[in-house]
């Protein structure tokens, strides 16, 4: 790729930095936690642009801001797995049919896993009213077990990577590194770190796995209202 | 070099017991070499410094950094482990096949099957992992998505009538509003 076919192939990005032979586009509003790392012809440039012009900067300083961006794609990882080309799809047709304005990744005991949900519906405020739907879904993508992590990503910045086999590395520094390795390609998206008020359990009698949205009224406790929490030494037996 | 000379006789004959131990050596002196590779390689896996390791031994002129890749899926692979050496080809290219199945019960099978053996060429390999993988792909692709958003209508509308009728058509598309239906009007009418 060259040059000026790095900054026009990059229509999400805001700014576009080369050196070295290589590029790290960083995506824009309201995907800044994407960042598409790749190889370009010629190592003679050195230059971080906008979508219209070059921005003042040096290739001493963009030497070292490459040098960061590779860092953060080269981490200590959690666990490492393989999302195949059509899983990626079948991921980005789902948040496109379900809304969702988020994922999270996560490994149990089950295996490799994905939710997918709108993160403003699952925000006490908007649970408290008793018509609104709360919905989540989940799928096992595989049941191979890795090490136990849970990312949670921007699911318009999942949207931005291209349907392709990846290498996923879940980093110890929250990133997850997307890496096609036959383009010599990378992707990294900054795990949000967004705690979900839902559990999931296997029940053994039902046999099936079960998945419980907390009370909002235990996810926000407003002082101004009548609202108390109780600790459990306060409770008699019956209430428990 | 010496080694390789035994296995012809003085008569131009094959000496078959020697060419059979020196190759029987060579061959599993590869898959030996190939597990030694994919162990070192295992060990880095997980570990901060790894594209650079990568980026490295292609710039070293070692090993390019694609033949590199096909390692590391090997590597991820917990399946393919020196234990079972004996039963996979001693060639990188048709483990790596192998390796991307992600399919563990599916690849067990094939393997305590004799599907995968010490013979199995690239294109075998391949062709199994379509085969396996093929499965999966197909459920996915299955899935079709549907947009929660179901066009209803388009709507036009005279001017006259509708300067006739405006607050009427205004409180309408209020109900319909409440209903769910999401109607974008034009900023002509507004």
């Amino acid at each position: 790729m060259k040059k000026d076919e790095v900054i026009i192939n990059h229509p999400f990005a805001s700014h576009v930095l080369i050196h070295d032979g290589k590029y790290a586009a960083f995506g824009s509003e309201p995907n800044t936690d994407f960042v598409k790392i790749g190889k370009i012809e010629s190592k003679k440039y050195s230059g971080v642009f906008s979508t219209h012009s070059k921005i003042d900067s040096n290739p001493e300083s963009n030497s070292l801001l490459l040098k960061s961006i590779i860092d953060l794609s080269d981490p200590s990882l959690v666990c490492y797995f393989r999302l195949n080309s059509w899983q990626v799809k079948f991921i980005q047709k789902t948040i496109k049919s379900f809304n969702s304005t988020h994922i999270t990744l996560f490994s149990d005991e089950n295996g490799l896993q994905i939710n997918f949900y709108d993160v403003l519906k699952l925000m006490p405020g908007a649970r408290m009213n008793r018509s609104h739907e709360t919905r989540m879904l989940n799928h096992l993508l595989n049941d191979r077990k890795v090490n136990p992590f849970k990312m949670t990503f921007n699911a318009s910045s999942f949207m931005l990577l291209p349907p392709k086999t990846f290498d996923v590395g879940i980093g110890e520094n929250h990133i997850g590194v997307f890496s096609d390795d036959e383009l010599e390609e990378g992707y990294l998206l900054r795990d949000l770190e967004l705690d979900l008020p839902v559990i999931h359990f296997f029940n053994d009698q039902l046999g099936q796995c079960i998945s419980l949205a907390l009370s909002a009224s235990h996810l926000s406790l407003d002082p101004d209202t009548s609202q108390h929490e109780t600790p459990l030494s306060e409770l008699e037996s019956d209430d428990l | 070099m010496s080694k390789t000379q035994l296995i012809v006789s003085s008569d131009s004959e094959i000496n078959i017991e020697v060419a059979c131990d020196q190759i029987g050596q060579a061959w599993h002196t590869t898959i030996d070499s190939l597990f030694k590779v994919v162990t070192l390689i295992r060990e880095c896996l997980g570990k901060k410094g790894f594209k650079e390791l990568q980026s490295e031994l292609d710039r070293r002129g070692i090993m390019k950094a694609s033949v590199f890749s096909m390692f590391k899926t090997i590597a991820q692979n917990p399946m393919i482990d020196v234990s079972i050496k004996d039963r996979l080809p001693p060639a990188y290219n048709a483990l790596y096949y192998i390796a991307k199945i992600d399919d563990d019960t599916a690849l067990k099978e094939v393997i305590e099957s004799g599907g995968i053996s010490r013979d199995t060429t690239i294109e075998e390999a391949k062709k199994i992992y379509s085969e396996i993988m093929g499965e999966s792909k197909d459920e996915y692709e299955s899935f079709k998505s549907k947009s929660e958003i179901i066009p209803l209508a388009s709507m036009k509308v005279d001017r006259t009538l509708f300067k006739q009728n405006k607050a009427q058509i205004f409180s309408l598309i209020e109900q319909l509003n409440s209903l769910g239906v999401n109607i974008k009007i034009n900023n002509e009418l507004r």
